[in-house]
């Protein structure tokens, strides 16, 4: 037998969505603050007299930081299905695939060190 | 009961009912992350053919002595800004509030126009002040492309943001549209994401100290 439907269900609905999105209006705003931080720091930090290694490797966590920080809260990764996180990461892993093997394909002594770990 | 059955009364039934797939996820956005991920590899190539050929030709050009990076950074700024309040205008459509929806949405397309216009002058004063065209030199033809093929990607975000932005203010808008406002803003998001790498690949790396 069908259930009678429960003439509050909608509101009750429609309020639960609300507040919801109220809860990640706070969330988007935190994210974006962050992200303004960390991009200032990239600014700065290209500019400070340390050993190029490490100032490289600030660059590429904070980047990677700011990319997972989008994908994650704006993109709605972290509310929606894992299938669209799965969908995403399958062309993210072929695209990272492919820069890493045109890299060592261009290589300019194949039998050396990767050119993405020398780069410049 | 079935989630169609309240999708005259109620917008969030009605988007619900859009979720009765056989994966639990809208067709619309499926579609876009496919998208998406495809786009992903396409950057990829522009990317890793841009560091190719810096590494190649090291020499062609100093990017440190032509770019701004004050006017790059500022722009990176304006598009997080813009990424935010497209986060916001999704939030605002899922709960139906639809004059919400119409500023965020105007916001975001408003600091989209500020990066097209950042990125024009930056070509501008690359091409009168430097001669940097696209047939110049290797630098110029991998760097236009890639940054060239991330605003081609923003200005269709923008037309893209813009007709949904005049569609609001017709009778025909529905609550169920707020799907479309989420997917149009999957591929802002993703046009921010793709900024975050080329700032750094293209620009920031240009300015680590001791790099020869």
């Amino acid at each position: 037998m069908i259930p009678s439907p429960d003439p509050r269900l909608p509101e009750s609905g429609h309020a639960a969505v609300i507040a919801e999105e109220h809860k990640k209006y706070f969330t988007f705003f935190n994210v974006s603050i962050a992200l303004i931080a960390i991009t200032a720091i990239e600014l700065v930090i290209v500019y400070f007299p340390i050993n190029k290694w490490i100032v490289l490797t600030a660059l590429g966590v904070l980047s990677l930081i700011k990319f997972l920080a989008v994908i994650w809260w704006f993109m709605h990764l972290k509310w929606d299905r894992m299938l669209c996180t799965i969908l995403f990461m399958i062309g993210m892993v072929i695209a990272g695939g492919t820069v890493t093997a045109l890299m060592f394909l261009f290589e300019e002594d194949p039998a050396g060190p990767p050119m993405m770990f020398m780069l410049f | 009961m079935s989630a169609h059955s309240h999708a005259a009364d109620d917008p969030h039934a009605a988007l619900e009912a859009l979720k009765e797939t056989s994966t639990g996820i809208e067709n619309k956005k499926l579609a876009m992350w496919a998208f998406l991920a495809s786009d992903c590899m396409f950057f990829g190539t522009l990317i890793s053919t841009h560091l190719i050929y810096r590494k190649i030709y090291p020499d062609i050009v100093d990017p440190k002595a032509i770019f701004d990076i004050e006017l790059t950074g500022f722009s990176s700024f304006i598009l997080l800004m813009s990424s935010f309040l497209m986060a916001l205008s999704v939030s605002a459509a899922h709960k139906g509030n639809i004059k919400g929806v119409r500023w965020f949405l105007g916001g975001t397309i408003f600091f989209g126009l500020i990066f097209l216009c950042g990125q024009v002058y930056e070509f501008h004063h690359f091409v009168t002040d430097f001669g940097l065209t696209l047939s110049s030199n290797v630098f110029g033809s991998t760097f236009y492309v890639l940054t060239g093929t991330h605003g081609v990607h923003v200005a269709l975000g923008i037309i893209w943001l813009g007709s949904w932005l005049v569609y609001t203010f017709t009778d025909r808008y529905k609550a169920e549209h707020a799907l479309d406002i989420e997917v149009a803003g999957l591929y802002w998001h993703f046009v921010d994401i793709v900024w975050i790498v080329i700032f750094t690949v293209v620009y920031l790396v240009e300015y680590v100290p001791f790099l020869t």
